[in-house]
């Protein structure tokens, strides 16, 4: 056991349990379909009803009774050290711009204008500047990979 | 001031999607094909439905003018690349590339789309398929395999690519003409059915010339009987199903077959002009060499002559599953008939 | 011409070995880049080489096999990306290196252990397929479950905190690897409808975001943290290290072989079976598993690459397919009108020898192109992370794209790149979820096959008992277990320590 209490961990820790009985739920559905064990519903039911137990003990027996717990039961400060945890200035950033990426290709702006415009982005970003040297690491990966992907493999890309 | 810029920049990004979003055009196209057209294959590269369509692919280009690509989406017996040419456009420049097993979705519950709701472009040819076991095995003919199942309902074994698939169809067959039932094994692909019976891990299995010939001229299987009307000529000393069992001519001929699809719905021209295409590629003798190969018995089948194909053999595999009780609603119910 | 004579065929012709050479230098950079797998590679150069004559389209595939199985180690020592699922193993101990600042080291152990073990498969399929062949036929259902549980066992050497966690990620990756289509029921399971569902989950894709964007995401954090310097000088592996590292590599090379030669499985499942075995075998490795341990990158590495030459030899003696490139290399010889199988021998003699022969070339270039170049590619990951990660990023979106063309795959991947970051912000072990991934398929659909076969559990089980096969593996998976135990480890530092008093 660890000394790092993360925050929200038994949160996190609830999420997977949830999930795994709604698992549960759905192989009990496919199961009773067809209930032999050699069913289509046999392994999944075997496999959410380890998860459940499994996240079910991590619960109960991995508890850390530690000092930040008790002040964490104010909602408030619980979202905050989630946040602050979880979603890193940064790696938000990133993360929307990779979605505003997937947006480009999907409504067909082209998959050379997009992946430039999400690398220039991101770089200066994250290097907080430096354009131009940006600009030209962005130029050399897009070169690479226009050149190995379309001309020689005429792979299609996005 | 460097985090202003790169705000502005995603601002920029932003705008540029928004104005993106309208941009899509639509190329008017008078004469068809006006781009390169895709083919969906159903099934995956290396497989028996691919390397029939590749080359009568790279031969009907020639013709058309302009590329197929051909693209493999391969799952659920089909039904993944059947679900994704029905979402496109009905314009002729997505094709289905497929086997069978879509004429059996809608009975089988695995989906909604058969080939009604697409019309034939081309249909390339079928196979003939036979009993086969191992070297070793007990059997010497197909009425001894057949009286051993009556005698022990459920206990000899077979191999299937699953249901829906070609041993699997077969097995109701049998089931309708003599009632016999097996025990079924379910493997990946008609190769692993065969290697399973090879390796002695079960009795017997239903392959298509092709796949098991090599096996048989080593010896290693026997073929019992093959599903065909007439001898076929590279195994002339296997006895045909219809000598033992005349009932089954009601289903022959029957096999696996091949053939390019469009939407329903798609315009005449196109249609025309992608037949032609195949047909005169089809007509190639290094294609017909391959077919020969490949022991696939050339179709070339197009417009109502495919489809009274199409229609027959749907009628027949119904018939034959409602007998057996692998469906239950009869072709009737079905509106098959 | 004689058979034996074809052996030398590519000698006669230029043309061959440049083709050979071409082939294995394209492999290494599709196998290097995520998403880009062998198979795609394979089969794209069907159509491109249905005009030309048998000989040179053969020889080009084999040589980008090769290369590709090679070539997926790259990105996974430098990305911790795997190019392929075949370097998934390699990744473990490969990429901790690469952050010590060893990458050039491992890069050159990975190449060097490739080309053993590629010739080990070589020399596998010219000398022994017909023997192979029948070991592989006899592997019924319950021994790929047994193999496949086998490879399972890695979660226990992977978890992190506790095996609990690696238990519960790796259920979910088996889960995730029933979402689609059953393929023997046709019923459709946890799809709720979607149509691209019913197709399954790809593993390419959950691997490239698992791995490849949960990993950039995270090390966003750590941009502060200079990127480490790598040492370029120990590229090549001393001699004695070759030597040291010997007996895992041949171990490593047959497990591959067989494993390559039992149609269903191939490289990558070798890879994870034989790091596993050298986790739990080696004694006292100089560093331990997972923190940058040497003999984890022989291991893998050794065995995919004599899996191709186990691949081919089902291939080539049954015109069964060891793996799927051979699945579309057999594609392209019926095309050109041969028939691998039974009477191969017999009818067409020189294609075995060509594929012997122009195997054996590809190890050649692979040692040539895999040790040059590599200063290159060490220098790649001492560019600032702030420009490295986007391009991670992107190379993702590429790769994932590239599996199917769908761009469906590009938002899983990105569902998984996030699943996979928090998974590691609450250390929930990644690694296990791959595994369940890749292996779903084969645990389950044998599972069912062995126990239909049986008629009941019971008598499944009762199964194992009879078979010698089974028996064998069962033993290993047994004794593997046991060497686990606490009570195990006691017994052997008493018999450690009373062999010390001895000397």
């Amino acid at each position: 056991m660890s000394e790092n209490h993360k925050p929200s961990e038994k949160g996190f820790s609830a999420i997977l349990l949830i999930i795994g009985i709604l698992a549960l739920i759905e192989s009990v559905k496919m199961f009773k379909k067809e209930p032999t064990s050699s069913s289509f519903g046999a392994l999944p039911l075997f496999l959410s009803s380890i998860v459940v137990i499994f996240m079910l003990k991590i619960l109960i027996f991995e508890n850390k009774k530690s000092d930040q717990v008790k002040k964490l039961y104010n909602l408030k400060d619980l979202v905050d050290s989630v946040v602050r945890y979880i979603l890193h200035k940064d790696i938000v950033m990133v993360f929307l711009l990779l979605i505003v990426y997937c947006f480009m290709l999907v409504f067909g702006l082209g998959f050379e204008f997009s992946s430039t415009i999400f690398l220039i982005t991101s770089m200066t970003y994250l290097m907080k500047g430096q354009i131009i040297k940006n600009a030209i690491y962005t130029g050399l990966a897009m070169a690479f990979i226009l050149i190995v992907f379309k001309t020689i493999f005429q792979v299609i890309l996005p | 001031m460097k985090r202003l810029i790169s705000l502005l920049l995603v601002l920029c990004m932003t705008v540029t999607v928004l104005i993106g979003c309208d941009n899509k055009e639509n190329n008017s196209e008078s004469i068809f094909p006006a781009r390169d057209i895709t083919g969906i294959v159903q099934w995956g590269a290396g497989g028996g439905t691919d390397s029939l369509m590749r080359p009568l692919s790279s031969l009907a280009e020639k013709i058309l003018g302009k590329s197929i690509v051909i693209q493999n989406k391969p799952g659920a017996t089909g039904a993944i690349a059947t679900q994704y040419v029905y979402e496109q456009d009905a314009d002729g420049y997505t094709l289905l590339m497929g086997a069978e097993n879509p004429q059996l979705y809608s009975m089988l519950g695995i989906s909604e789309l058969t080939y009604e709701d697409f019309e034939p472009v081309f249909i390339i040819g079928d196979e003939k398929v036979g009993i086969i076991v191992g070297k070793d095995s007990k059997y010497n003919s197909f009425t001894e395999l057949i009286e051993d199942a009556l005698a022990n309902p459920g206990t000899i074994s077979m191999t299937t690519t699953g249901t829906g698939g070609m041993p699997w169809s077969v097995s109701s067959f049998i089931k309708a003409i003599t009632g016999a039932t097996f025990k079924q094994i379910p493997f990946d692909s008609d190769a692993a059915c065969l290697t399973a019976v090879l390796g002695g891990h079960a009795d017997f299995t239903v392959a298509k010339v092709q796949s098991a010939i090599q096996s048989y001229k080593a010896g290693e299987i026997k073929f019992l009987t093959l599903l065909s009307l007439e001898e076929v000529d590279v195994l002339p000393e296997v006895p045909l199903v219809i000598e033992e069992y005349p009932e089954f001519k009601e289903y022959l001929p029957w096999g696996p077959f091949y053939g390019i699809f469009v939407k329903d719905g798609t315009s005449l021209e196109a249609i025309d002009v992608l037949s032609n295409a195949f047909i005169e590629a089809f007509k190639d003798e290094s294609y017909q060499e391959l077919l020969r190969g490949f022991n696939v018995t050339p179709l070339g089948l197009t417009g109502e002559e495919a489809k009274a194909y199409l229609l027959d053999w749907k009628r027949n595999t119904a018939d034959a599953f409602y007998k057996s009780g692998a469906i239950d609603k009869s072709p009737e119910e079905l509106g098959i008939k | 011409m004689n058979g034996l004579a074809y052996l030398f065929l590519p000698f006669q012709q230029p043309l061959l070995i440049v083709l050979v050479a071409i082939g294995v230098f394209a492999g290494i950079y599709i196998g290097a880049i995520p998403g880009l797998s062998g198979t795609m590679a394979v089969s794209l150069l069907v159509p491109f080489t249905f005009g030309w004559e048998t000989n040179p389209a053969i020889v080009l595939m084999i040589g980008i096999f090769s290369g590709v199985v090679y070539g997926g180690s790259r990105s996974a020592i430098l990305l911790n990306i795997p190019g392929a699922p075949a370097a998934v193993a390699t990744s473990f101990d490969g990429y901790p290196l690469a952050k010590k600042g060893l990458a050039g080291e491992a890069i050159g152990i990975a190449t060097v252990q490739s080309v053993f073990g590629g010739i080990i498969g070589v020399i596998a399929l010219a000398f022994f397929a017909p023997v192979v062949t029948k070991v592989a036929l006899k592997f019924a259902p319950r021994d790929y479950l047994l193999l496949s549980f086998m490879g399972m066992m890695l979660v226990g050497s992977l978890g992190s905190k506790s095996i609990s966690r690696g238990l519960v990620t790796a259920a979910m990756g088996v889960l995730l690897g029933t979402v689609g289509m059953d393929p023997i029921s046709a019923q459709h399971r946890f799809t709720f409808g979607n149509t691209y569902l019913l197709s399954g989950i790809d593993y390419v894709t959950a691997m490239i975001g698992l791995f490849g964007v949960s990993e950039a995401l995270v090390q966003i954090k750590d941009l502060s943290i200079e990127p480490v310097k790598q040492k370029a000088d120990r590229i090549v592996p001393s001699f004695s290290s070759i030597k040291k590292y010997l007996p895992l590599t041949i171990r490593s090379s047959i497990v591959g072989v067989i494993v390559g030669a039992l149609p269903g499985a191939g490289g990558d499942i070798a890879a994870l079976l034989t790091y596993d075995q050298a986790k739990r075998t080696v004694k006292n490795p100089e560093v331990p598993f997972g923190e940058g341990a040497v003999e984890g990158v022989v291991a893998p590495e050794s065995a995919n690459n004599a899996a191709i030459g186990g691949a081919f030899i089902p291939m080539l003696t049954m015109g069964i397919p060891g793996d799927s490139v051979t699945a579309v290399m057999l594609g392209a010889l019926f095309i050109h009108g041969l028939h691998p199988g039974p009477m191969l021998m017999v009818e067409t003699p020189h294609l075995f020898y060509l594929i012997v022969s122009s195997l054996a070339l590809s190890n050649i270039f692979l040692l040539i192109f895999g040790l040059t170049g590599i200063k290159v590619f060490t220098k790649l990951i001492e560019i600032p992370k702030g420009r490295l990660l986007p391009i991670i990023i992107m190379l993702s979106v590429v790769g994932s794209y590239a599996v199917n063309n769908n761009l469906y795959d590009v938002f899983w991947m990105v569902a998984f790149g996030i699943i996979g970051y928090l998974f590691k912000q609450y250390d929930y072990p990644v690694g296990p979820m791959v595994l369940g991934i890749i292996l779903a398929d084969i645990i389950e659909t044998n599972y069912r096959r062995s126990v239909i076969s049986a008629g009941s559990i019971l008598k499944f089980i009762g199964g194992i008992f009879t078979s010698p096969l089974s028996m064998f593996l069962l033993s290993i998976i047994i004794f593997s277990l046991l060497v686990q135990t606490e009570w195990y480890k006691r017994w052997r530092s008493k018999r450690d320590l009373k062999r010390y008093k001895q000397d």
